[in-house]
């Protein structure tokens, strides 16, 4: 589905390339979403991420623009916790994933566990401290189709997340990896706010994807080739 | 862990084209503990002509010296012929330096042993691979370090691009066992039915794969007599409440900044100059690295120090270095150390057990200060064994990935295990 890479041969025509990350709690949806998205399926039995899975995906915003997502799906689980600032250090965006089906609750050995948008909110934090200072962060409450179901297993209202999202300044949905509900338009708002214009052919595969932080302090491994290759990567975000 | 410019694992890092998500920092000055204040060690024959501590005399004999040991021929002609001499005494016998400027060219070597255990050839192979590696990559500077904590950094890296490339990795699980099997209940219909090697992951899943690589703490390998000799190395990790600033004066015009400053204590120095080898702590080294590394918030510094463990084994000469440190600087008020942690690492000495065909072992890494060139030389050999079938692609060499469309992904079963 969806379309490959543009050639940008038509005149004005505008390709960008952008470094997606997604967090989240364990099990909330985050590889479900990316299946949906990228492949336009569902599986109803998702054997948890392990590590960090990679994905690409092509949207057109119109008929001149179109934005390459580098996806990286990364593991829920809080062993993988300590990996998680090698796939967002870099990233232009990020999904923050909670489960609205699922509040605080009694845990084994009576512990209590955060709610899966507690642990969201910890994320977008950790993000705004420690990520690119220009990510744009999208809150993505899955799971819907459950809800539309059986409306009693709704245990994080929608105006609640939505208030946090609006004062975090991130863009909020509802979704559903299951029916697809608002899947494209998550990635599609995304994409929107992305900063476009700024974004070489490579976007920000190259050297300039370091956080937007490269003050000169870094070492050029390859001198005397500096201006060949620092220039298309060239901090650009 | 630092890596000399001239190291071989920075031109595989750009001919595979990962570099491109790294970042490395130069290391600045290397710096000497004397008594009770550190000296900051010449870096380059430059260095020495412009230095007015050292007599004129003793200059002259110490420039021969460096002269030997950064020319390629010579300090190869002399590891041959003084090789398995212990440094000082060939640098006496055969320059007539001084104790004192022994130090420092022992300081240069990064050895971890004390200076009757440092042999030339070593020692020389060292400091030529400092001296030729000043101004590699811009000037004034002979090593780097890993941004973001460490040479982990490149192995998350690789992982990466095998992901990328289509690879899977596996976190969280280990081999069980392997196991070489002639595949024929799978009725392969290929003519040329390799051996496949049944690999049973720790949870029970069992994989296949046409070769295995790792270290001995990847692979189950047979066990030999555990030796007695083990050698141990005592580390440790302390945040410090200033960001030390005095020990990153600028390399050089045109440098970066400098993130990392090496901190040697000379054997014996901790004790006010103890002499005897036999109760002589073994040189303690505290690589300090700036904010700028990620690894501590800005305003902070954070101390790796490292040394041998000698008998007997003394705990807390490491915290005693670090201490030692704080109090030989100027900061106003003093810098404190505002978390620390200790410990040790075992390395059992190499042994060559046999493993299957196709199944690879590399040596393990000692835990020393600096990268060594034999650790990617080892993964070379078990790279030429995989592709001696197939072409013999070029080491480490590939072209810049894309990012591998979804759906076609080539689904031949191979899968990577790191």
């Amino acid at each position: 589905m969806a379309n490959r890479v543009q050639t940008g041969t038509r005149p004005g025509a505008r390709f960008a390339q952008f470094k997606l990350v997604l967090l989240g709690e364990s099990a909330v949806g985050k590889s479900s979403l990316v299946l949906r998205f990228v492949k336009d399926q569902f599986d109803d039995y998702r054997e948890s991420t392990i590590g960090a899975a990679f994905l690409t995906q092509t949207i057109s915003l119109d008929d001149t623009t179109t934005v390459k997502f580098e996806i990286w799906d990364t593991a829920g689980q809080e062993r993988y916790k300590s990996l998680a600032p090698m796939y967002y250090r870099n990233a232009n965006c990020a999904v923050v994933v909670y489960d609205i089906t699922q509040a605080s609750k009694m845990k084994k050995w009576l512990t209590y566990a955060q709610s899966s948008l507690d642990k969201a909110k910890s994320w977008v934090k950790e993000l705004q401290r420690q990520a690119n200072e220009n990510i744009i962060i999208a809150l993505a409450g899955n799971k819907a189709d459950l809800v539309a179901a059986q409306p009693d297993k709704r245990a994080i209202q929608a105006a609640d997340a939505e208030a946090y999202a609006r004062e975090a300044g991130l863009l909020f949905f509802e979704t559903s990896a299951k029916t697809a509900d608002n899947v494209r338009d998550l990635f599609t708002a995304i994409a929107k706010k992305l900063p476009l214009d700024q974004a070489g052919p490579r976007g920000l595969g190259g050297r300039g994807g370091m956080g937007g932080r490269m003050g000169g302090t870094g070492v050029d491994l390859r001198p005397g080739e500096s201006s060949a290759t620092q220039g298309a990567g060239a901090c650009n975000c | 862990m630092l890596i000399y410019n001239r190291s071989n694992l920075l031109p595989a890092l750009v001919s595979s084209k990962v570099y491109q998500q790294l970042e490395f920092l130069a290391v600045g000055s290397w710096w000497i503990y004397d008594k009770t204040t550190f000296k900051k060690i010449p870096s380059s024959r430059e260095d020495v002509v412009n230095d007015q501590s050292i007599d004129l005399r003793a200059k002259r004999n110490v420039m021969r010296f460096l002269q030997l040991a950064a020319s390629p021929e010579s300090h190869l002609a002399a590891i041959e012929e003084h090789g398995s001499e212990p440094f000082p005494a060939y640098l006496q016998s055969q320059f007539k330096i001084s104790e004192q400027l022994q130090v420092t060219l022992l300081a240069l070597t990064m050895s971890p042993n004390l200076p009757s255990n440092t042999l030339t050839s070593n020692a020389l192979t060292n400091i030529h691979r400092h001296l030729t590696s000043v101004g590699l990559f811009g000037p004034g500077f002979g090593a780097v370090i890993p941004k973001w904590g460490g040479l982990a950094e490149v192995a998350q890296v690789a992982c990466r691009a095998g992901a990328v490339g289509g690879g899977v990795y596996v976190l969280g699980r280990g081999i069980e066992n392997t196991e070489t099997t002639s595949d024929k209940e799978h009725e392969h219909d290929d003519e040329d039915a390799e051996p496949m090697i049944q690999i049973r992951l720790t949870d029970g899943e069992k994989i296949k794969s046409k070769a295995v690589g790792g270290s001995s703490y990847d692979l189950p390998v047979e066990q030999q007599d555990i030796a007695e000799e083990v050698e141990r190395v005592s580390r440790s990790i302390s945040i410090i409440s200033s960001p030390l600033d005095e020990l990153f004066p600028p390399i050089a015009e045109g440098a970066p900044l400098p993130a990392a400053a090496v901190m040697v204590f000379p054997s014996g120095s901790l004790d006010g100059g103890e002499t005897k080898e036999a109760t002589m702590h073994a040189p303690v080294h505290l690589m300090v690295h700036t904010a700028e590394s990620g690894e501590c918030p800005a305003g902070q510094c954070i101390i790796y120090g490292h040394t041998a463990t000698t008998t007997p084994s003394r705990p807390s000469l490491l915290s005693f270095a670090v201490s030692k440190l704080l109090e030989s600087l100027t900061v106003q008020p003093q810098a404190q150390v505002i978390w620390s942690m200790q410990y040790q690492q075992c390395h059992p000495p190499s042994t060559t057990s046999k493993s299957p065909d196709n199944v690879f072992l590399c040596q393990d890494i000692f835990p020393s200060l600096v990268l060594e060139d034999d650790v990617l030389r080892d993964v070379r050999s078990i790279w030429e064994s995989i592709t001696e079938k197939d072409a013999k692609p070029p080491f480490m060499t590939f072209e810049d990935r894309e990012g591998m469309d979804s759906g076609e992904k080539d689904d031949d079963g191979d899968e990577d295990i790191s």
